[in-house]
């Protein structure tokens, strides 16, 4: 994570820059969620189903500075960008080889010397419930850490837990986060 | 922490019962979904800790069969667009 993180910054990420990520529920999502909280780069996580009207429309919307795409999403980014003005926006697409297409390599994994403060943004989270039209909610660093300290305290979550997750979704990864040194990701 | 490109509720319940799963988190309709694939085929969820069932309402029903079939340690969650008076964080 730590070198994913030198890695942004050394691709010109910098603090509060957006970073939307069409990603699925892989372990590369909540590397690039960490990673990016870590040099307080605000996430943009995007539905990897949606077609070019939606990304370009909720893109344009936000309008991120960078954009990391799975394989599979490359072919509707393209034709979003046929949709509307994505000039701002630079995209880096997930290499097989787990290397983000060499950002990672002799990056250093040391913690990366940026001032990150809990006020700061974390995520733009969107978010429609069932029942409702979606809309983008800024959280900062905070919400997500005290809404770990509610999971973990009231559903008992920890370091004990083995979770199965099918939709990248934060949620589901809070307790253990806080409460263990090491956090186990697997495709299984 | 066990990850999943995709919900399938069969593939879901093996990973329970295989990886001995303690969390999961689901949207009713998976619930669902695994109530009926749970009619084909039996498998041990008892390893699970906490059923998290958010996204929208669990008819009374459907919330006995899941206690009965999956776990009783059922925990829902009601978002501001899901509320209702007796929304509620149930515990277990």
């Amino acid at each position: 994570m730590n070198q994913l993180a030198h890695g942004l910054l050394a691709l010109g990420v910098r603090k509060g820059d957006g970073v939307a990520l069409s990603v699925g529920n892989r372990i590369e999502h909540l590397e690039i969620i960490f990673a990016t909280a870590k040099i307080g780069a605000l996430a943009i996580p995007l539905d990897v189903k949606w077609k070019a009207l939606e990304l370009a429309s909720v893109v344009s919307a936000f309008e991120p500075r960078f954009i990391i795409l799975q394989e599979d999403c490359a072919g509707e980014f393209a034709r979003a960008k046929e949709l509307k003005d994505l000039g701002f926006l630079k995209p880096l697409s997930l290499s097989s080889d787990r290397t983000y297409g060499g950002l990672l390599t002799g990056q250093s994994s040391d913690e990366p010397d940026v001032d990150v403060s809990e006020d700061d943004p974390f995520a733009v989270m969107l978010t429609s419930g069932t029942t409702g039209f979606p809309k983008g909610c800024l959280t900062t660093q905070r919400t997500f850490v005290f809404h770990c300290i509610n999971n973990a305290i009231e559903k008992g979550l920890g370091a004990h837990d083995i979770a199965i997750s099918f939709i990248a979704d934060l949620l589901s990864t809070p307790g253990g986060r806080l409460r263990s040194e090491s956090f186990t990701l697997a495709a299984r | 922490m066990i990850l999943h490109e995709r919900f399938d509720a069969e593939e879901v319940l093996q990973t329970i019962e295989r990886e001995k799963v303690t969390y999961i988190g689901a949207v009713p309709t998976m619930c669902e979904r695994m109530l009926h694939a749970l009619e084909a085929k039996n498998y041990d969820t008892r390893s699970l800790r906490c059923l998290a069932i958010t996204g929208g309402k669990v008819h009374p029903s459907v919330l006995e069969d899941l206690k009965r079939k999956i776990t009783p340690n059922i925990y829902r969650t009601y978002a501001s667009t899901d509320s209702r008076p007796d929304g509620d964080l149930e515990a277990r």
